[in-house]
């Protein structure tokens, strides 16, 4: 038999619910949280610009300057990417969680980035810079998907590309 | 009280909330205040957190995956597994920009008991809080894992066969079982 154990800790979050059986969300305090995050929505233009002229160093480096510093660049463009990805959606930016998604997608698996790979990379932070500055919150329409679509073509030309 | 009186307190308990990035900590701070959490512990680093947990009882801790030099992960199994580890069995959130089916499990193998895909909504985050209220789970230990019961039902003990209950806790804890897509779905749901 597997040497294994089962352990019943203490319950310490029986605090956290009076009564018994399944309680129901409190509807009043998500409404005010669901306020709360609109109110902080509107700081995250701040937040946004910060980040996104973090791309634009990024950028720059992975166009101009030597290996070393471009894998740095590449390291740093994952991470922005990541971090965009799992903010712009939550701040009602969901088209630029969708951008940042795809862009983290084409960095994760390379090492080094071929000049296709930075035109590449350059267009995907256009295209945020295009949603955040056109104040695109939802899908963005017909807009959104034709932006989307096009992104997807590049990327597919540069990964095939790649593979050869 | 009936069923339908029941309700979720949360004004006394604690919550750490770890994440390097600036912005996601005053979300999440923002949302748990919203639904009534008072005592919200922030750090920016694993370290940091760890540190922290020696003199702040957290109840529930909420980590991001993506960090560095130690990420989410490492400071889950810091937390699970350390000597000194204040409390091993504290439930644990994790957010994430990570949303692939391998990356839920390898959370889960870690010792998680929820975890949500970013973008987050206040709704999400509070759901999982109901979830970890709701479903207390026990804790596994065996040669390869400690942490709390993957099933998503609480099964209790295996009974049965010798072989038939060595397949249940390996389930249960061991290496070898994974999620099923739907169950993956399940606990990255909005």
């Amino acid at each position: 038999m597997a040497d294994a154990k089962f352990i019943h800790p203490p319950n310490k979050l029986r605090k956290a619910k009076v009564g018994t059986g399944r309680a129901k969300l409190d509807l009043k305090a998500l409404q005010k949280a669901e306020k709360i995050v609109e109110k902080i929505q509107e700081e995250y233009s701040d937040w946004a610009d910060e980040d996104l002229a973090a791309f634009e160093d990024v950028l720059g480096t992975l166009k101009s300057d030597g290996e070393e510093e471009q894998r740095a660049a590449l390291k740093a463009l994952y991470t922005l990417s990541l971090d965009m990805k799992g903010q712009g959606g939550s701040f009602g930016f969901r088209m630029m969680s969708e951008i940042a998604a795809r862009l983290n997608d084409f960095v994760a698996p390379r090492d080094v980035l071929s000049k296709l790979d930075v035109d590449v990379v350059e267009a995907h932070i256009s295209a945020l810079h295009a949603i955040y500055r056109e104040n695109v919150r939802d899908d963005g329409g017909k807009m959104g998907t034709a932006l989307l679509i096009g992104l997807d073509k590049i990327v597919a030309k540069a990964n095939a590309r790649s593979q050869k | 009280m009936s069923d339908s009186e029941s309700r979720y307190v949360l004004d006394n308990i604690n919550v750490l909330v770890l994440d390097d990035n600036r912005h996601m900590r005053t979300l999440v701070q923002s949302i748990l205040h919203a639904l009534g959490v008072k005592n919200v512990c922030e750090a920016a680093d694993a370290a940091q957190a760890f540190k922290e947990l020696q003199h702040f009882q957290a109840d529930v801790i909420i980590v991001d995956w993506h960090m560095e030099p130690l990420d989410g992960l490492d400071f889950v199994r810091l937390v699970r597994t350390a000597k000194d580890s204040p409390n091993p069995y504290v439930p644990i959130i994790m957010l994430s920009g990570y949303t692939e089916y391998r990356r839920v499990t390898e959370a889960r193998d870690a010792g998680v008991n929820e975890f949500l895909a970013k973008p987050i909504s206040a709704k999400a985050l509070y759901q999982r809080f109901a979830s970890i209220i709701d479903n207390p789970r026990p804790f596994i230990r065996t040669k390869n894992y400690f942490g709390p019961d993957r099933r998503r039902q609480n099964l209790g003990p295996p009974r049965g066969t010798p072989e038939r209950r060595k397949d249940a806790v390996e389930e249960a804890g061991g290496a070898g079982v994974g999620l099923t897509p739907d169950e993956v779905q399940s606990l990255m749901k909005d």
